[in-house]
């Protein structure tokens, strides 16, 4: 039994022998089997929503038939938590599901980007385009105290950027996959039926804590039970390009000269560095030649130097031995110097699949491969996933069924990304610290004749004859020793699966038991060469991490006259274990290159991370339906961790839900204004726990000294006596279809994350810097509409869309009594806060001392601005989130969009601080009100005019200030100038698609075929925070971008063949 | 109702099963974590909260910015006295709850506390008290008043309340002539010691210099207490020769102990340092011959000050003179008390009057500590030595007594910021100029309150600051009188 419409097997569907109350219902997977008595002529299929069919049975065993949707009925069967497949019109809560082929139209490489806009209330964070990292997603906004975005499995190590390390799922969403919690990653794309997003508590109350993030249900395709195989053919191939970068300045070159009012002793009047041949300091003779010659500042990370005008000058490489050693050049812009560092990605992601089965069987595999290289140089991912999922009826009553993914990732060369002082993140170096001049391709060869690397970051000649310690870097090596000798591979294998049995112990009961796996092992390494800036080092780390699920579970179904009742009850034990062993060098490398532990000269550093817990659960779930429109959904879970104290470790949490379809009781039909309307509610508790070993205070080793241990007292407070927490939350909703094409959705929830187990700050002059205690409660209010509709149907045309809005404030209602504020993050005077009685996120930092008509104030008369901390700038949280995707079907021809926005919150952009400050971006040029270059020496009539007062007496004073001073100086004390609106609008997604006429198709074979065009990332069409280079719907957390890759745009072409 | 009764009785039936099967609550060792220590013995106590020591006296920035013995380069920002608020929870976390774990597991018969593994109690607890001593006077002269008697209590008290600057010093006091009377050298003196090696006479030293030091704080406001606590610490015993000199020592093979500062210029590759021109202002026309240790050696052969104070960035490599590789090689140590220092502070003593002998006696501690400053940089040669004092910038005059005594004090205990910056505030020498494009046209004489304590500890914190008057760089505390 299949829906007509994607094939899908259906569920719970009626199907009886006309003229008889002989009859049955179909299984999860739309099969079923009937006992008929010969005489008989036809069965009858029906089922809500979808239109009855009654076929003739005709002396056949095996019957399929699909159901194709009634309009007047409309409705939808989603997958809910514990993969169960229901009617969405019995559900009282707020379920998002969006098929396969709406979220993968641009094979998206992985599940969470894939979903961006597509699902109200799910926020894209994290992660640029132009990386390997997956995106992480948000669901409903922030609700706890300190929120934490990572990687389903690990973070990255700050210390050693190559370097994953281990566990923390921070806020991500619980990712269920065909009923197993495994990783995003282990998707195989290509072989997603549909996702189902379960916002609230109520949807997710049977996955207990772990799902306080909302749950992600993932169903893959499965076979059908037909004898004729199909084989699907996915092939894509797609080019990656950079995208949005910085606004780059290509006036000036690398320097500090316009930090001077005029030119300085060493500098002449156009803000060159002048060499002065003096044998005291060690000069050559022969350098004598050299005296007056024009340089740059060649160890200035910055681009507030001369003007280029062609003028003769010395570059860095005439430093260098060789040719070109003493020789000038003219010095001339390079406007895409940086642009050429980066290359093309290639992306070849294609796969095949095999479905098929019998009246007993269904199977399907799918191998998929992916290899992308990025933009980045020396960056590159291969990926091989074997799928395998299928089920057999061992007897009439007995099923067996099993979903098993393997998937093995090799990376190499991921991208160092952050704000580091390490010279690994070469975006930071070409965005925040450089010299616009350079001609990178020069740096291709960083080696010189002799072996030693070359940068463009070297000495002043001025201070030293000797060419070695003029060719020493200050602050960076070339990016291309950076990307291709100083890098990371990883090598990952992960195993998702399940055993399950299911036993039917007569019409009303039966019995299924699952045995679930999610499994991942890894290896990777991380090398710093030999030569450059950084000592050279090694690290290494292995690390597995394994979640096994057992679940017995008694299922029931009843239908007494009007009313049905079904349900279930349940065990489950979870166990999660995990290691984590990780190995550096310290000291160095004692032979060049050599990259082993046991090159380490000193004691290598070695750590060991453990995480284990068990949860042990029993719970229940009881649905009652009358009469088609009135639902109920109750649900009672008690589960026992293993994290919690053991006098404390049992909690208990009940939701209740229910859903009224008022549409059933008016008289709807295909000419109705109101095709369908349900009106619901819902109330739900969650139980939360601890962490691993988080009962009790810490004790953390200390350096070991000589010998001598060194142990610590852990920071954080801990009773040993903590209690498993309630979130409470209640959520209403309403659904309507108006004229059978237009459908909406609409929900309004509230949580109350009330007596959580939080770790609250205290003063740290108590010893501890903060106190494990239950208490608190971050609230949690929003709306969320969908709006979903096929404005245009023609037998030739069709046009669908859906529009998704969502809004969530996440307010501090609460936290202990005298305690009123929770620092979430700070970065030097920027700190992120959590106040009580207001909106989570707070932003505070610098601003410019001002009189009362506004003016600044100046510190001093040469410019210089005095400011004040821990003034609030605002919030950062978004007013609204959302996105739109539509699809375009003329004749053969499909073209998709989807778009996805973000209005309001606040970020933190270092990119765009250091990037002005340094005198790279566009921005920081042009003319005073005297018509001077504001880079000019003030003395010069250049300098940026500040009007300010000065001194106690306030008197108004007018200053040209230097523009070094200015842009970074001044700038960087009042902090809105880099607390940017992370507002964007982005065309996410274009597909434009062919499918060949099966009247073509058919003489070749195919049973269909369909090529297209892709464009992924497409066009970031408006954000406040673009012309600095940064895309707002990557940056790396809630509040903070540090140094973040340009984002890429990949464009492709994609080819299914289905035989 | 039947079919609820049904439900409930399959909930029962499932729910015993799974009881049956076993005791859901029972865990075993499932939560504990066979990576973490379990136990944490008093030594290795004292060892962590002896390791952050150092940092009270060495290669920290942001005093030595204060006191101009170093100038940034290419990314001017604490020079300018940006920092406005500092956080101590690195002090009261760390090493100060460590020493007061180790006060209780001693007074409770804490295992931890064995004296065969440990040492003996008496003295265990006596370096204990003098450690805690040392940590909240050097915390009470960067911040004034703070929580003292409340402190590193725990759940006990998550809002101490800020004691006055007075009280604490007077308690400080109390506590190291206790913790003196306590040590007991027959005894095994306390494992774990990387500083002074159980040596409980060296911690007799150790904490009658903290006594001397800080009675030297009271000349303005306390004159009496300051001249009592001072005899009675050289009574008590203090430093009397180089020999008895008091160094962290650093580990060179041990990148987890390195100096700091070879960390930051060597590890990390930063050039953000140099020597300032105001101690290279005063240097180098005195021939001094501690520059070039102070200072790295060009290709010139010179030591280059960087100008103290500017916003506008300078690339430091082989234009500016770098700290002196005698301070910054991966093994080099923090001096934390000399004898140079301890006769300065005599020096001091005898020209403020809490010791007789007026001037004469003055001058004559003067020029032992220069020479004794010299010999512990081992650069003293008889001639130069004595050439270096007659230069009139140097020979004492009883006019300017005070101005000779301390510029000189400042010489010599370069790079220890905090203490030549507390040296500062009470004298106001030597004579320094503020930062030109500092943020506030004054030099700090205090450190804002860390960020946290507004909210945290709110009420305290808030009478704290009323006494003080605004919680910013340049109020006075208590001992800084005008």
């Amino acid at each position: 039994m299949t829906s007509a419409e994607d094939g899908s097997g259906l569920p719970g569907v009626n199907v009886l022998v006309k003229g008889t109350t002989n009859g049955t219902v179909t299984d999860a997977d739309g099969a079923y089997s009937l006992e008929v008595p010969a005489s008989s002529e036809f069965l009858v299929f029906t089922f809500i929503g979808l239109k009855s069919e009654e076929v003739a049975i005709a002396g056949r065993s095996v019957i399929d038939i699909g159901l194709s949707l009634d309009v007047t009925q409309l409705s939808e069967i989603v997958v809910t938590a514990l993969g169960e497949k229901r009617e969405k019109k019995a559900l009282g809560y707020s379920v998002q599901e969006v098929k396969g082929e709406k979220l993968t139209f641009t094979k998206s490489l992985d599940v969470n980007s894939s979903l961006a806009g597509k699902i109200a209330g799910v926020q894209l964070t994290g992660s640029p385009s132009s990386s390997f990292d997956n995106a992480n997603i948000v669901i409903r906004g922030i609700n706890t105290l300190s929120p934490s975005v990572s990687g389903a499995t690990g973070t990255p190590n700050s210390s050693n950027p190559g370097i994953t390390s281990f566990g923390g799922t921070g806020s991500n969403p619980l990712y269920v996959i065909d009923g197993t919690p495994s990783d995003p990653q282990n998707v195989i794309m290509d072989n997603v039926e549909s996702i189902s997003v379960l916002k609230g508590a109520s949807a997710t109350a049977l996955y207990g804590n772990r799902a306080a993030n909302g749950v992600v249900v993932i169903t893959t395709k499965r076979g059908t039970r037909v004898n004729k195989p199909k084989i699907e053919l996915n092939l894509g191939v797609a080019f990656e390009n950079l995208y949005v970068m910085p606004e780059y300045q290509d006036e000036y070159a690398g320097g500090y000269a316009s930090n001077q009012t005029s030119p300085g002793t060493s500098l002449d009047a156009e803000g060159f560095v002048i060499f002065k041949y003096d044998p005291a300091k060690g000069h050559p003779a022969e350098w004598a030649a050299f005296d007056g010659q024009r340089m740059l500042d060649y160890g200035a990370d910055e681009s507030w130097g001369p003007k280029m005008e062609g003028q003769e000058y010395r570059p860095y490489y005439s430093w260098y031995a060789g040719d070109e050693f003493g020789a000038t050049t003219a010095l001339v812009p390079r406007p895409d110097n940086v642009k050429n560092f980066y290359e093309t990605g290639i992306n070849l992601n294609n796969s095949i699949s095999i479905s098929g089965g019998s009246d007993k069987t269904d199977y399907r595999v799918t191998y998929a491969n992916q290899h992308r290289t990025l933009t980045t140089p020396n960056a590159s991912r291969d990926q091989n996933q074997v799928g395998l999922s299928g089920s057999h009826d061992i007897s009439k009553k007995l099923r067996v069924s099993t979903d098993v993914m393997f998937t093995h990732t090799y990376t190499k060369g991921k991208p160092v990304e952050a704000y580091r002082n390490d010279g690994l993140n070469v975006a930071q170096n070409f965005n925040q610290w450089f010299q616009r001049q350079l001609d990178l391709d020069r740096l291709k060869n960083y080696r010189t004749p002799e072996g030693s690397l070359m940068s463009w970051n070297i000495g002043n000649p001025n201070g030293s004859g000797n060419l070695e310690a003029i060719q020493t870097p200050q602050y960076w090596d070339s990016p291309y020793f950076v990307v291709r000798e100083n890098y990371s591979t990883e090598d990952r294998n992960r195993l998702s699966g399940n055993l399950g049995l299911n036993y039917e112990i007569n019409d009303i009961f039966s019995v299924s038991g699952y045995a679930r796996l999610n499994s991942t092992t890894a290896s990777g390494d991380f090398r710093i060469a030999t030569g450059g800036l950084q000592q050279d080092d090694y690290s290494l780390y292995q690390l597995f991490d394994r979640e096994e699920n057992y679940e017995l579970n008694l299922n029931f179904k009843k239908t007494v006259g009007d009313f049905s009742l079904n349900g279930f009850v349940g065990s489950n034990i979870r166990k999660n274990e995990g290691q984590y062993l990780y190995n550096s060098t310290e000291g160095g490398l004692s032979s060049p290159n050599y990259f082993d532990i046991a090159a380490s000269i000193a004691r290598p550093a070695t750590s060991r991370v453990i995480n284990q817990k068990e949860v042990r659960s029993v719970y229940g779930k009881v649905s009652l339906g009358y009469k088609g429109y009135l639902f109920l959904d109750a649900t009672l879970r008690n589960d026992w961790s293993s994290a919690l104290p053991v006098d404390n470790n049992s909690y208990m949490y009940p939701s209740v839900s229910g859903s009224f379809v008022f549409s059933e009781l008016m008289n709807v039909n295909s000419n109705s204004v109101l095709s369908f309307g349900k009106v619901r509610a819902s109330y739900a508790q969650v139980g939360s726990d601890l962490g691993y070993n988080q009962v009790y205070t810490s004790l953390d080793n200390g350096s070991l000294y000589n010998g001598n241990p060194s142990v610590t007292i852990g920071n954080q407070y801990r009773t040993g006596n903590v209690k498993p927490a309630l979130t409470k939350s209640w959520e209403v909703g309403a659904e309507v279809k108006l004229f059978s094409r237009v459908g909406l959705d609409f929900a309004y929830y509230e949580d109350n994350n009330t007596d959580q187990i939080l770790s609250l700050d205290v003063s740290s002059t108590s010893g501890y810097s903060s106190a494990q205690v239950n208490a608190g409660n971050i609230q949690r209010k929003g709306w969320e509409l969908s709006i979903s509709g096929t404005p245009v149907k023609t037998d030739d045309f069709s046009w669908d869309v859906t529009l998704n809005l969502a809004h969530n404030t996440s307010y501090v209602k609460e936290l202990q009594a005298g305690i009123n504020t929770y620092t979430y993050a700070t970065s030097g005077d920027i700190r992120v806060e959590a106040n009580v009685g207001e909106k989570w996120g707070n932003i505070y930092g610098r601003k410019w001392n001002r009189n009362d008509e506004g003016l600044p104030i100046f510190a001093s008369a040469n410019g210089t601005i005095g400011y004040s901390t821990n003034n609030l700038i605002g919030n950062i949280q978004p007013n609204l989130t959302g996105g739109l995707y539509t699809t375009l079907n003329y004749k053969g021809f499909d073209l998709s969009l989807s778009f996805d926005f973000q209005d309001g919150g606040l970020f933190y952009g270092l990119t765009k601080y250091y990037g002005v400050g340094a005198g790279l971006s566009k921005y920081t040029t042009g003319t005073n009100d005297l018509g001077n270059d504001i880079r000019d020496f003030p003395s010069a009539g250049g300098g940026v005019r500040i009007d300010g007062v000065l001194g106690a007496a306030e008197t108004p004073t007018t200053v040209y200030v230097p523009a070094r001073r200015y842009y970074y100086t001044n700038l960087q004390r009042e902090s809105s100038n880099y607390i940017l609106d992370a507002s964007y609008l982005k065309l996410r997604e274009v597909r434009l698609g062919y499918t060949i006429p099966s009247s073509i198709t058919s003489k070749l074979g195919l049973t269909s075929a369909n090529f297209g065009i892709l464009i992924n990332n497409a066009w970031l069409m408006a954000a406040p925070a673009k012309k600095w280079g940064i895309d707002p719907s990557e940056i790396e957390n809630y509040w903070y971008e540090g140094g973040q890759l340009s984002s890429s745009r990949t464009t492709g072409f994609n080819l299914k063949l289905t035989f | 109702m039947m079919i609820m009764k049904k439900k409930i009785n399959f909930i029962a039936a499932f729910a015993l099963m799974f009881l049956i099967a076993c005791d859901p609550s029972d865990f075993g060792d499932l939560n504990v974590d066979p990576t973490k220590v379990s136990v944490a013995t008093t030594k290795s106590l004292l060892t962590n909260s002896l390791q952050s020591l150092p940092g009270t006296v060495f290669g920290n920035n942001t005093s030595n910015f204060y006191v101009q013995y170093l100038a940034e380069g290419p990314y001017p920002g604490a020079s300018l006295y940006t920092g406005v608020n500092f956080d101590w929870a690195g002090f009261y976390n760390g090493p100060m709850e460590n020493i007061q774990t180790i006060i209780e597991y001693n007074n409770t018969d804490n295992p931890n506390a064995d004296e065969g593994m440990n040492g003996a109690k008496v003295n265990q607890i006596g370096v204990a008290r003098i450690l805690k001593a040392y940590y909240f006077w050097y915390l009470t002269d960067r911040y004034g008043d703070l929580p003292y008697s409340e402190a590193l209590q725990g759940s006990l008290n998550f809002s101490p309340v800020y004691d006055l600057q007075q009280e604490v010093y007077y308690s400080i006091f109390e506590e190291l002539t206790e913790a003196v009377a306590q040590l007991d050298e027959s005894l095994p003196g306390p494992s774990g010691d990387i500083l002074l090696g159980g040596d409980v006479a060296r911690w007799k030293l150790f904490a009658n210099t903290i006594r001397l030091y800080a009675s030297l704080r009271l000349i303005k406001n306390d004159f009496a207490k300051g001249q009592t606590e001072f005899n009675a610490a050289i009574a008590s015993g203090i430093l009397e020769s180089n020999d008895d000199n008091i160094f962290y020592e650093y580990l060179s093979g041990d990148p987890n102990n390195y100096n700091p500062w070879y960390t930051n210029y060597s590890v990390s590759n930063r050039n953000d340092y140099a020597i300032s021109t105001t101690m290279t202002s005063y240097m180098e026309p005195l021939d001094d011959p501690r520059l070039k240790l102070y200072g790295e050696v060009l290709p010139s052969d010179t030591v280059v000050g960087l100008s103290y104070g500017s916003s506008a960035a300078r690339n430091i490599p082989n234009e500016y003179s770098r700290i002196g590789d005698n301070f910054r090689g991966a093994g080099s140590p923090a001096a934390v008390f000399t004898y140079a220092q301890t006769l300065f502070a005599l020096a001091e003593g005898a020209k403020v009057g809490y010791l007789p002998g007026g001037d004469a006696t003055a001058e004559a501690y003067y020029l032992d500590a220069i020479e004794q400053s010299f010999l512990q940089y081992d650069v003293y040669d008889e001639a130069m030595y004595d050439t270096y004092v007659a230069n009139p910038t140097v020979a004492y005059v009883a006019a300017d007594g005070l101005e000779k005594i301390i510029t000189q004090k400042w010489v010599h205990q370069y790079l220890n910021g905090y203490e030549a910056w507390a040296d500062w505030r009470r004298t106001g020498f030597p004579v320094l100029t503020p930062a030109a494009d500092g943020t506030i046209d004054e030099i700090p004489r205090r450190q804002g309150y860390p960020v946290p304590e507004k909210s945290l500890n709110k009420v305290n914190y808030t009478e704290a600051v009323e006494r003080l008057g605004t919680d910013n760089l340049i109020s006075r505390i208590w001992w800084d009188e005008e």
